[in-house]
């Protein structure tokens, strides 16, 4: 790596709690402009906040885990490695605005409050919660709930039995659940999709011409609110589901003895794909609220 | 109204360049669960399948700057790294493409960024160096090559890989303006230097 | 108005120039020589572009690649490299680990002896493919992904907490009983796109959920 002109660089710092008492940290480390975030952590909690200085600084309170930092003037990087029978660490970490972020738990919860830089984010049974990201965002958890707000750029969210919340977002997502429900509310995209298996998937937003938009569950109900008047092609697909749409449709399912429904129909120019598939649940199609062009 | 029956979309993502070799389809998606879970044998025909484009893609980007052997070994690691997160819904070698134009992306911001924000150089000058470097030789490759960082980027991710200008926007934090302005000097700047 | 088009060549050259804008570039496009020549050049450039063909790297690569993989599996504190997140949690680690299969109900020990159960605690049971089913080949090697993933994780001294795996056998038993519907509904219709597709997408996400569950299990 090309040397770099640092200011007060903190040389790796170990701490070991070897001692029975509990070692807590507070470092604070400059950096320069872009320099990037990394936590690897177990179990406790993880906040992340945001200040105006040029520095990183790592608060952990443990009960006996050890805290490894690994710091340079471009990038911070903290792990924990938890001991026998103990393993609690609650970081608080407060970066420059901006600031990319990489965040690992197994059962901490992750919170990320206007940073508002690029973040990865994931906890296997711990919630993340993210408000305001700029960029790429990805987001994930096992059995945690997970929840985004406030982002611009690509928003790639998932939990396998939380539920997913996802609020105010100017670009595509991905958004996904197997048990959980997915909510999608004033989200703003040319490419959107969410679906869960058995929970229910819910969507504001506008529906903007060239756009594809597709929202699926197994047996959990859609309920989608697109903002103001679309050009949309809705194709419909539907086992044993139900479906109420306040656009006008020509419905034509299939003929024949037993069959799914599936069927198309267009909405002003046809511009638009929208793709709704419930297999046994009720899709409800609704014309949206006023429209809310002018939140962001 | 339609009656007309279509395939529900599944895969909503779409590949920005038509995927040139054959695609592999299942047996890809096979090979990549097996080195999620750590088969560096399936990993490997994973890398064979993909590196000349990601190679490419590397060359493109830098122009003469920066290694892209490095930097494309640099990519592959970082997807074995991330295979955990990914999903299935996009094509694999989407995925993959992302990743490595924002690794592309990234390794510019912190080698390049330290430097200073580069003056993008005065297109007369350009122009001159390249026709009498290039000669009567030089093709499209070797002129992309020596277009300035900006317009370069843009020009490979637009035109090469297929990427639209909000998308490149987003990639390169900057707006779909200035995207397509970078555009139509990469295109203005090409053209002074390939035709005679 | 300007004379010439400058930028807007390059917005019509990729077609996102419409209506009474469009027309009028095409009428200064007939008249001016200039303007035309230029569309023509950028018109050429753009589909050389979209043209170019991938070339591999001169010398293989895969050596380099492979000596990095092999440090990637472990985590090292103080590591100034990104590396692939992989805990084990001591206090769960115990010699023997009792896995509930929640929706089976079937009670699996790892033995002390360390072999693997009888069957893999994330196993279902297997998807058959049926018969006019369109794309029985995609369901074929979805299957064998799965049994790939399902033994993979069965061999591995799971290290996840009780709950965590509580809550991914609970998803898949979901998504086991989604793909058991979605094949009944396919036996009365088999020639169902949405069925077909239905069904398909389902092993995926189930695919998918191993996937991630074999990641998170990795030993380091």
């Amino acid at each position: 790596m090309r040397p770099i002109l640092a200011l007060a660089v903190v040389p790796a710092i170990a701490l070991a709690a070897r001692a029975l008492a509990a070692q807590d940290i507070d470092t604070t480390i400059a950096v320069r402009t872009g320099a990037r975030f990394e936590l690897n952590s177990v179990s406790g909690s993880v906040k992340i906040q945001t200040w105006n200085r040029q520095q990183i600084r790592v608060v952990a309170e443990t009960d006996g885990a050890r805290v490894d930092l690994d710091a340079s003037a471009g990038s911070v990087t903290v792990r924990t490695e938890p001991r026998r029978g103990e393993g609690d660490v609650d970081f608080t970490i407060t970066v420059p605005g901006g600031t990319p972020l990489e965040a690992h738990a197994i059962s901490a919860d992750i919170e990320v409050n206007q940073v508002c830089g690029e973040a990865t984010l994931g906890s296997i049974s711990g919630g993340v919660t993210l408000r305001c990201a700029n960029g790429d965002t990805q987001i994930e958890s096992v059995s945690g709930d997970v929840e985004a707000s406030d982002v611009r750029g690509h928003l790639d969210i998932s939990s396998t039995s939380g539920d997913v919340d996802v609020s105010g977002v100017h670009g595509d997502v991905s958004a996904r659940s197997v048990s959980g429900d997915v909510s999608l509310e004033r989200v703003d995209g040319q490419d959107v999709r969410a679906e869960t298996v058995s929970g229910d998937v819910g969507f504001s937003g506008p529906i903007h011409d060239g756009g594809r938009y597709a929202f699926h569950s197994h047996s959990g109900d859609l309920t989608i609110r697109p903002d103001g008047d679309i050009n949309a092609i809705v194709s419909v697909s539907t086992f044993s589901g139900d479906m109420e749409s306040d656009w006008p449709m020509t419905i034509n399912p299939g003929g024949g003895y037993v069959h799914p429904r599936e069927w198309e129909f267009t909405i002003g120019s046809g511009s638009a794909k929208l793709s709704l598939e419930s297999f046994s649940g009720t899709i409800y199609l609704r014309r949206g609220g006023a429209s809310h062009r002018g939140d962001r | 109204m339609e009656r007309a029956l279509r395939r529900p979309e599944d895969g909503l993502s779409r590949p920005p360049t038509p995927d040139r070799t054959a695609a592999p389809g299942a047996s890809e998606a096979a090979d990549v669960a097996l080195a999620a879970s750590g088969d560096q044998r399936a990993f490997e025909r994973i890398y064979r399948q993909h590196v000349a484009r990601i190679h490419s893609l590397a060359r493109r980007m830098l122009g003469g700057e920066g290694d892209p052997d490095e930097l494309t070994q640099d990519i592959f690691v970082r997807a074995w790294e991330r295979l955990g997160t990914y999903r299935g819904e996009a094509a694999f070698g989407t995925w993959l493409h992302r990743l490595a134009v924002n690794a592309i992306l990234n390794w510019r911001r912190t080698e390049a960024g330290a430097r200073g924000r580069v003056d993008e150089g005065v297109d007369a000058e350009l122009i001159e160096g390249a026709r009498q470097a290039g000669g009567e030789d030089l093709d499209l490759e070797g002129a992309i090559r020596r277009l300035p960082p900006g317009a370069r980027q843009v020009f490979v991710l637009h035109d090469v890989q297929g990427f639209k200008h909000e998308e490149i926007a987003t990639m390169m934090g900057v707006t779909a303006g200035t995207s397509k302005a970078q555009l139509h000097r990469a295109r203005m700047l090409l053209r002074a230097m390939l035709e005679r | 108005m300007d004379a010439h088009l400058g930028e807007r060549l390059s917005a019509l050259v990729d077609g996102e120039v419409g209506g009474a804008e469009r027309e009028a570039a095409e009428a200064h496009l007939t008249a001016c020589a200039e303007c035309r020549a230029a569309y023509d050049a950028l018109l050429r450039i753009k589909r050389h572009a979209e043209a170019l063909d991938d070339r591999p790297p001169e010398r293989d690569l895969w050596p380099g690649v492979a000596a990095r993989l092999g440090q990637a599996a472990t985590v090292i504190p103080l590591a100034p490299r990104r590396r692939r997140v992989a805990f084990s949690i001591p206090q769960l680690a115990a010699a023997a680990l009792v896995l509930m299969a929640a929706s089976a109900g079937a009670v699996l020990l790892a033995t002390h002896a360390g072999h693997p159960a009888a069957a893999s605690p994330f196993a279902s049971p297997t998807v058959a493919p049926i018969a006019g089913l369109a794309s029985a080949k995609g369901v074929e090697s979805y299957d064998a992904a799965i049994r790939d993933l399902e033994n993979t994780l069965a061999s591995r001294r799971s290290t996840l907490d009780t709950g965590t795996v509580r809550a991914i056998q609970q998803s898949l038993s979901i998504i086991d009983g989604a793909i058991r519907q979605a094949e009944a509904a396919l036996a009365q219709d088999p020639n169902s796109m949405y069925l077909n597709s239905h069904l398909e997408h389902a092993l995926g996400r189930k695919l998918e959920v191993l996937r991630r569950v074999t990641t998170l299990a990795a030993a380091s």
